[in-house]
């Protein structure tokens, strides 16, 4: 394993579905309090954390939150309903296995087999619904002494090298960014620069809209593990960013479009350090960037992200290269303010 | 037509690159107790006046446009919208980045693409890359009292905007008025400039579609109701008073349009807001219609509502 991800594996075997990022945040703040002057954890659970400087208000974030799953109810038979945290296409449920809650019992989200369904089962997508997980309980009754209403619960899936050069794991988006910022935290810079580890970004970028009122900052800078569809099947305009290409910097998404200004320079911080770089060639998505607009009196953003195939579901892959080259590029970016 | 209105129309300002607008608006005021300030979002506020009441006055200065996302190996350009407008109006028309180079807009296999006329991917590179935003440019068609062209929505307002800043004087409330960035992408600038005025009241002067019974020459077109705005009856009401007062008949609607509005008036206490607007028709296309008596009537309606007691 290389060292320099032994951190990304801690965070990333962590559980910390959006509303539930607590064994996160713990992680978190026990990585960076050495780096920084002050660390806090306000209303809403973001940790936000201050290196004191006389430049500009630079605030950088990365959300802890990963999609994950809630339980929602009982059934007769002992198995749990649940619902989605965050986006999840119903495609990736079934035939998975999960954690469920801090003590993480094992639960199995099955499926029909296909000897038993219909031939209009073996076309159509299951729904959530449709769907529970299997804790191996016999009654309701039994279940509910080991699980409760509203336990969380998130995908077993190992951390490990992958290929060459890569990882796959699960909640590289964004473990990946906290990573990626837990690593720039310890350096030394001019500008007054504030990093967030944000709460519920996956369900609408809330903790951000908290963080970002607290700091108010002039520039934002939101890392992410991003969209990422350099597959097969994927006509090349369609794959937004390709793994092994370098940490993409976004033009536009859904929640902002990002300043052409700050883009550049870190572009210029890129061609001059000679760190590979690509762009993410995709207006789809949303991050916390968009909170940072909403929120008080704006601010002028942009976004770093590190290439992960199949983000949302069980697994991603991402370069380890890329996830270093994204520190650098921040690194020295930051050190230009 | 007016010459700060054509010099306003023809300049470049999709959402989130509002830089060349933004340099002729400034340079458009002419006021001398005028107070500009530029904001973290890109919007220009100029302040004028001093009184117990705070009027923040709007319009958007951004365009809708294209965000080119991709490079193809023939030289395509494949690109993304920036802003809500429906792809069946723009096909085959002509759009301009902001270094001055033209394509035309394609929309195929339900994608958009931008064709510069270059050969290849190398030579789209050389002046062109993914990020770089295009708007929709061309002619102006003045006949009958009527211009043409794209645009109308909002630098008519901006237009309004800039000619009472120039002429108003000894104002008896503490007026800002605003340009802002970014209202095509669900009204970012405007939220943070109210952010920071903290306006009692807000009135964002648009450009509303020619549907269900509004029509050109007949006046501003007051909104009873948009997609995120129930108008303030109070300013409401203030309005009506101030048309009554100028003879201006008001037209009303209830708008299929997000404005500025609806996020200015929730923002910090709540702003008492309304949206008043300069009918348009074929709005959101290139070749959007106004007729210069309802810029006038608009300007002079706005004008007695920022003087009035």
């Amino acid at each position: 394993m290389f060292l320099k991800s032994e951190f990304l594996q801690k965070l990333s075997l962590a559980s910390g579905p959006s509303g539930y990022e607590g064994d996160v945040r713990k992680l978190i703040i026990d990585y960076v309090k050495p780096y920084v002057d002050e660390v806090k954890v306000d209303n809403i659970g973001n940790v936000i954390v201050h290196k004191k400087g006389n430049g500009k208000r630079v605030l950088v974030d990365a959300h802890m939150d990963e999609v994950g799953l809630i339980i929602t109810g009982f059934n007769n038979d002992g198995t749990l309903r649940f619902a989605a945290l965050g986006g999840i296409n119903s495609k990736v449920i079934p035939c998975k296995v999960v954690d469920i809650g801090d003590k993480k019992i094992k639960g199995v989200i099955g499926l029909k087999p296909i000897h038993l369904q219909s031939a209009q089962e073996r076309k159509a997508n299951i729904t959530l619904d449709k769907c529970c997980i299997d804790i191996g309980s016999n009654s309701e009754e039994e279940t509910r002494k080991i699980v409760e209403l509203g336990d969380y619960a998130v995908f077993e899936t190992e951390f490990s090298q992958f290929g060459e050069n890569l990882v796959k794991g699960k909640a590289l988006d964004d473990r990946i960014g906290c990573a990626v910022l837990a690593e720039a935290l310890k350096e030394k810079y001019s500008c007054d620069l504030y990093g967030s580890f944000n709460v519920q970004e996956e369900v609408g970028e809330r903790g951000a809209l908290v963080a970002a009122y607290g700091v108010n900052p002039d520039i934002g800078i939101a890392l992410e593990g991003t969209i990422c569809a350099d597959m097969p099947n994927v006509p090349e305009d369609e794959n937004a960013t390709v793994v092994g290409n370098g940490p993409a910097i976004s033009i536009m998404d859904r929640t902002s479009i990002f300043n052409t200004d700050i883009s550049d320079s870190i572009m210029d911080v890129a061609k001059s350090f000679k760190i590979p770089y690509q762009k993410r060639r995709a207006i789809a998505g949303g991050n916390d960037a968009g909170a940072m607009v909403l929120s008080g009196d704006g601010a002028k953003v942009a976004t770093i992200s590190v290439p992960c195939r199949y983000i949302h579901s069980s697994v991603s892959v991402a370069s380890i290269d890329d996830f270093e080259n994204a520190q650098k590029l921040l690194i020295n970016y930051l050190k230009t303010m | 037509m007016d010459k700060t209105l054509e010099v306003l129309l023809k300049t470049f300002g999709v959402s989130g690159h509002e830089s060349e607008i933004r340099k002729v608006i400034k340079g458009n005021i002419s006021n001398p107790k005028a107070e500009v300030i530029e904001d973290k979002m890109g919007n220009v506020t100029v302040k004028l006046g001093s009184g117990k009441e705070k009027l923040m006055v709007v319009a958007h200065m951004d365009e809708m446009g294209l965000i080119v996302s991709y490079i193809e190996d023939n030289g395509e350009m494949k690109a993304e919208k920036v802003g809500n407008f429906s792809e069946s109006y723009f096909g085959n028309s002509i759009v301009k980045f902001e270094n001055g180079i033209e394509g035309i807009a394609l929309f195929k296999d339900d994608k958009t693409f931008i064709d510069a006329g270059f050969k290849d991917k190398k030579e789209a590179e050389t002046s062109l890359k993914e990020g770089d935003v295009a708007g929709f440019t061309g002619n102006y068609l003045e006949h009958s009292n009527t211009i043409t062209g794209p645009k109308m929505d909002d630098r008519a307002g901006c237009y309004v905007l800039l000619s009472l800043i120039n002429e108003l004087k000894d104002l008896n409330k503490e007026v800002y008025f605003v340009f802002s960035a970014q209202q095509n992408l669900g009204g970012r600038g405007a939220r943070a400039a109210a952010n920071c005025i903290k306006p009692d009241k807000c009135i964002v002067l648009e450009a509303e579609n020619c549907k269900n019974g509004v029509e050109l020459s007949k006046g501003p077109v007051l909104s009873i109701m948009d997609k995120s705005l129930v108008i303030n009856h109070d300013i409401k009401e203030e309005i009506e008073k101030a048309a009554e007062k100028t003879n201006i008949k008001l037209q009303y609607t209830v708008s299929e349009e997000n404005t500025d509005g609806g996020l200015i008036q929730k923002e910090c206490f709540g702003v008492k807001t309304a949206v008043l607007s300069i009918p348009c028709k074929y709005i959101h296309t290139p070749t959007e219609m106004v007729h210069t008596s309802d810029i006038e009537t608009a300007k002079k309606l706005v004008k007695e509502f920022i003087m009035s007691k």
